[in-house]
């Protein structure tokens, strides 16, 4: 079993499998989460080195999810959000917050899955 | 003579209950279907925007539910007296790292404003908070509205929030309503009536007697369901229900007295209704489904008034 | 009087004992997780590249709708996927037949679900002019939905389609064309929509100007604001304008807006403060009282530096 993590955070258990699906190929053990309060607790248990999260509300209603999952001071977890917004401000809504990387949706599944695998081999390699 | 008249209005009764139980579950049903279908394209419907107007807002969790709502051209205006709620008032200062802001009358509205609080950071920017002396439900409205900054205005109180997904559903039903653009949008399957800024306006603002003075013609009634409430408060089993169960005990003992058949028959009626009102209880809210929720859609679906006038 | 006391007792029992069961009956959980299993293989079958050697088949109708679903929650969320693959996938469970059946059985929401199902499937010829006849309907949604399918399985003749139609498509609708269009389905360009005279057409046009952000098409918008005769057309080319960023003291738009009737030049007002123009722009289209009302909202976006903003 891989030793690197990916913790998916979705509302809808649909899209959580779907990015679970894309990601299969990739070199980690693959954890979904269907609640902000499941998601947490998961980076808390275990230290999680990608989470993606396919929602926005966590980074806008005030419940400081970044700083629940990541500790002051570190850039882990990498933090990917996958959403339908394409407006400029929330994309900078969401990288002010310290999110790594945003995508919309419609994805590439090729291109999703390289992007973990390629962050993945990066940690592996600092 | 009585024996037969007394089954004709249960039978009446049923039949009201169960059509309004069944459009309820329907209309539910039917937006978990659409929910898929609308989820992808609904971030900023022609520029359509909703601006949320809350009054005695005493809980963070209350605001943090307010703003999980996606839909872009939306914000939250929570209307605070800082005398009376000055420990609320901080938190959400805060939590939010709002500001103080530049506020001047513009003069639509009789409304006092002390001081309008704004996010620093872009990720609140849909929060703004207003200092206003509490007076009542009504003056924060009219408060929130001067600041209001899109068309649409959707007026709440404490313990009351939105269903997922609402804003969205209601910017669709607001653009797709016939004649477009509309005075106001009521839902015929939860609280909430959405109204839009150039109408409360019109009529001097928000006030006990402001239904009355829109126009039936101008409202559009829709199944988009809106609002939740989280706690329904006292006043609802103080009034309603106590008078309801005294009334149907009396019944049921004098009909006992009549023709037991009489008092059987009303006492199944009741429970077939009850039965009902928990079904589209837990329909509507699958996940949290307390004893209240199914007293609160009990009194909605045999609400013997159906055409009263909306209220907001 | 006693037979009609046992029938209504025992209609009574029986509704009773039927919401019982409704609440109680746990179809939801089975259907979801099969979703979920046809997500996985579908998603490992589209990046195989290649179609796998297994088959993906479904067995009966509640396995049927659950594939036709996850089609549909991949290839919305996706672009880029193998047709072919999916091609073979609804052949082999006759996945158009079923869904064709479904819609002609069904009503209102559920019509629409079905048929927005059929747009994510690639369709037989057949299949296509069943559909047609859906894009007469009443219900919006279901008019919506037929046009989508019709659109994704000839996106070379969707302009002349969007031509043809009868009727004014909505901001909703509008959304749902751009959905197409974000997943690669239609090679639509802006600029034959924005030269063509037909409604529909250029209000899709001033939506891709929007939703892509393409600031070179400023002349043309400036062209539409002086030309187009319909309010709602120059009024939409102007709102595009300001959401661009774009400058807005061209002298056509000051003559337009003069136009516009007072609610509708207060609508613009703050909807250009909220984009955050500067009041320098303002004034330069407004008369003074709305170029007034303009800089106290202006203001309110700003702080008060000489405030003590900390509240103790």
């Amino acid at each position: 079993m891989s030793s690197r993590k990916i913790v998916i955070y979705a509302p809808r258990r649909s899209e959580a499998s779907l990015v679970a699906a894309i990601l299969c190929g990739v070199a980690a053990r693959i954890v979904c989460c269907s609640t902000a309060e499941q998601a947490i607790a998961s980076c808390c248990q275990e230290q999680a080195d990608l989470v993606i999260v396919v929602a926005i509300a966590p980074f806008i209603d005030g419940r400081e999810f970044i700083s629940q999952i990541r500790r002051k001071g570190e850039q882990r977890p990498v933090i990917y959000v996958i959403a339908w917004h394409q407006s400029e401000q929330i994309v900078l809504s969401l990288l002010e917050c310290g999110v790594d990387q945003y995508l919309t949706f419609p994805i590439c599944m090729n291109r999703l899955r390289m992007k973990a695998q390629a962050q993945l081999n990066d940690l592996a390699q600092r | 003579m009585i024996f037969y008249s007394a089954i004709a209005l249960l039978l009446a009764l049923s039949c009201v209950a169960l059509c309004r139980a069944w459009r309820r579950v329907r209309a539910f049903k039917d937006f978990a279907l659409l929910e898929d279908d609308r989820r992808g394209c609904c971030h900023s419907l022609g520029f359509i925007g909703c601006s949320v107007v809350c009054s005695d807002i005493t809980e963070i969790k209350q605001i943090e539910k307010l703003l999980q709502q996606e839909y872009e051209r939306y914000e939250v205006i929570i209307v605070l007296d800082s005398l009376l709620q000055s420990n609320t008032l901080h938190e959400i200062i805060t939590r939010y790292r709002m500001v103080s802001v530049n506020c001047a009358p513009t003069l639509e509205l009789p409304a006092t404003i002390r001081h309008l609080y704004r996010s620093r950071q872009r990720s609140y920017r849909r929060l703004i908070v207003v200092d206003a002396p509490r007076r009542s439900k009504w003056d924060d409205w009219n408060a929130g509205v001067v600041v209001a900054s899109y068309d649409y205005i959707l007026p709440i109180s404490s313990n009351m929030t939105l269903y997922d997904q609402a804003i969205e559903h209601l910017a669709v039903a607001l653009c797709t309503a016939s004649p477009y653009p509309i005075d106001a949008l009521h839902s015929s399957t939860s609280t909430g009536i959405v109204i839009a800024r150039r109408a409360v306006v019109a009529c001097g603002g928000f006030s006990p007697n402001f239904a009355r003075q829109i126009a039936r013609k101008a409202v559009v009634t829709s199944r988009t369901p809106i609002i939740y409430h989280t706690r329904h408060t006292e006043k609802i089993f103080s009034s309603h229900t106590a008078i309801i169960t005294i009334l149907v005990t009396f019944i049921i003992v004098t009909s006992a007295i009549q023709d037991l058949r009489i008092a059987i028959s009303i006492a199944l009626t009741a429970v077939m209704i009850f039965m009902a009102a928990r079904w589209v209880a837990l329909a509507t809210r699958p996940e949290k489904c307390s004893i209240r929720d199914i007293l609160y859609q009990l009194r909605e679906i045999v609400n013997i008034f159906p055409f009263r006038k909306f209220q907001v | 009087m006693n037979i009609l006391f046992f029938i209504y007792v025992t209609l009574m029992l029986t509704l009773t004992l039927c919401f019982v069961a409704i609440v109680h009956i746990k179809q939801r959980p089975h259907t979801e997780s099969q979703h979920e299993q046809y997500i996985r293989q579908i998603t490992v079958w589209l990046a195989e590249e290649g179609c796998a050697e297994f088959e993906i088949r479904a067995r009966n109708a509640s396995e049927r709708m659950a594939l036709a679903e996850a089609i549909h929650t991949v290839v919305s969320h996706t672009y880029g996927n193998d047709i072919s693959c999916l091609k073979q996938i609804v052949e082999n469970n006759s996945l158009d037949r079923f869904l064709l059946r479904r819609t002609r059985l069904s009503r209102g929401a559920q019509r629409a679900h079905m048929l927005t199902l059929m747009s994510t499937i690639p369709l037989h010829r057949i299949s296509l002019g069943s559909i047609m006849r859906y894009q007469h309907s009443a219900n919006a949604d279901v008019r919506i939905s037929a046009l989508i399918i019709l659109l994704a399985a000839n996106p070379t003749l969707a302009i002349r389609a969007i031509e043809g139609l009868g009727y004014d498509l909505s901001p909703f609708d509008i959304a749902r064309i751009m959905a197409l269009l974000r997943r690669g389905v239609l090679p639509i360009a802006y600029e034959p929509l924005l030269g063509s005279d037909n409604r529909n057409l250029r209000i899709l046009g001033l939506a891709i100007v929007r939703a892509f952000g393409i600031e070179i098409a400023e002349r043309r918008l400036h062209h539409i604001i002086s030309t187009d005769q319909r309010p709602t057309i120059a009024r939409e080319a102007i709102y595009t304008l300001a959401s661009l960023g774009r400058p807005l003291h061209h002298a056509g738009i000051r003559q337009r807006v003069d136009t516009m009737s007072q609610m509708d030049r207060h609508l613009l007002c703050r909807h250009l403060s909220a984009e955050g123009y500067s009041i320098g722009v303002v004034k330069a289209i407004f008369s003074e009282p709305e170029s007034r009302y303009a800089e106290i909202l202006i203001n309110s976006y700003k702080r008060t530096l000489t405030r003590n903003t900390i509240v103790r």
